[in-house]
């Protein structure tokens, strides 16, 4: 059975001449109070729907509900921003992660470009130095995947008031992961890889790299001789 | 100073909210044997046992309505001065909160209960709860719980 204002004995002004009417708004309270929500009608209205009996069986469900100890799920309470270069997933704290913007072409400089630092690009009219990830952890040029590709991206990443940009093969996007989900390297990598991956994380069944970004910025910095 | 508003038998009354823990629906109790009548049982809430009161029945022999704004407040007591304990009141249209001027303290007068001056609570004839001025020193049946 549907439950009617008549049952309560509710005058439902808010719907005839308060903000919900479709006519004219022509309650004189509305001057004083502005919305129909801060006046004591509505509220009262409100109230007198509680004042309807606790059925036996609600108050059985409530308490059947309220009768187990709240269980406190370990919270996601990090958050990684995943991207893609080569074939490699890789992840860094997002809080590095200034923006990302379309791939734009990087002018090489005579003489200093090399393997890690591949130039200046345009964003939004400030000069960058771009750096290439895959060029530090020595990952090949990936063979692309199946599907569409997904287009090349620019991330502007800063530390500390140094910032820097590098091209990547695909962005994921920030995802939440918590601490405990970080697990070792396996003992087979090393090399680069070692050195700059702090552990893996698991997410969606791909395996994540997640980047000590210290090092990381650490031979960034030598390699662009600041 | 926010009050929380509540009724018994029609009549007002307000608490301290710094003294609430938390309100929580009206949950069915069991009985303990030897007690009271106004306490009407032990609640399992999110697994603790607390001892819920009937403050109807403490106060005017009455026992709330069980209606949808029948809730169960809870608060910390000492009891017997020894250790706390979270203790349920069972009280009526437990709704509304009111917000007292900033430094507004109730006055500490002999009487009990007291009433609030109207223009706080834009009711007439509010009482103020003060838990340890109504509740009985020793609840017979309570004080050998653990915490």
């Amino acid at each position: 059975m549907q439950t009617t204002y008549s049952d309560f004995n509710i005058t439902d002004c808010w719907n005839k001449i308060g903000v919900f009417s479709k006519e004219q708004k022509s309650c004189q309270r509305l001057t004083e109070f502005a919305h129909c929500q801060n006046c004591e009608q509505y509220i009262n209205a409100g109230r007198q729907l509680l004042n309807r009996p606790l059925s036996d069986e609600y108050r059985q469900e409530l308490s059947d509900r309220l009768s187990h100890p709240i269980n406190h799920e370990p919270k996601s309470s990090r958050s990684a921003f995943i991207f893609r270069a080569g074939d490699e997933w890789l992840g860094v704290k997002s809080s590095l992660i200034k923006e990302v913007v379309d791939m734009g072409p990087i002018h090489s400089i005579p003489h200093k470009s090399s393997r890690i630092f591949r130039g200046i690009v345009n964003i939004r009219g400030r000069l960058e130095l771009c750096v290439s990830i895959g060029g530090v952890l020595r990952i090949e040029p990936g063979t692309m995947r199946q599907g569409t590709p997904a287009p090349e991206r620019l991330i502007v990443a800063a530390k500390s008031g140094q910032s820097v940009v590098f091209p990547v093969s695909e962005v994921m996007g920030p995802i939440p992961y918590d601490s405990s989900a970080l697990r070792p390297l396996p003992i087979t990598v090393s090399g680069s890889k070692a050195v700059y991956t702090k552990g893996i994380i698991n997410f969606n069944n791909t395996e994540i790299g997640m980047l000590d970004d210290t090092m990381l910025f650490r031979i960034l910095a030598r390699n662009l001789g600041q | 100073m926010l009050l929380l508003l509540f009724t018994l038998q029609d009549e007002a009354y307000a608490i301290d909210s710094t003294r609430v823990v938390e309100v929580i629906p009206f949950l069915l109790t069991q009985k303990i044997p030897m007690t009271p009548k106004f306490i009407i049982g032990m609640a399992n809430y999110r697994g603790k046992p607390i001892p819920v009161l009937d403050l109807g029945l403490l106060l005017n022999d009455q026992p709330c309505r069980q209606q949808l704004n029948t809730r169960i407040i809870l608060i910390s007591i000492s009891l017997d001065n020894q250790f706390k304990k979270i203790v349920g009141l069972l009280a009526e249209n437990v709704t509304d909160t009111v917000r007292t001027p900033k430094g507004w303290q109730p006055k500490q007068a002999g009487q009990s209960p007291m009433f609030l001056d109207s223009t706080i609570t834009r009711q007439p004839m509010v009482r103020w709860f003060q838990p340890e001025q109504i509740l009985p020193d020793e609840i017979p049946g309570l004080s050998f719980m653990e915490q």
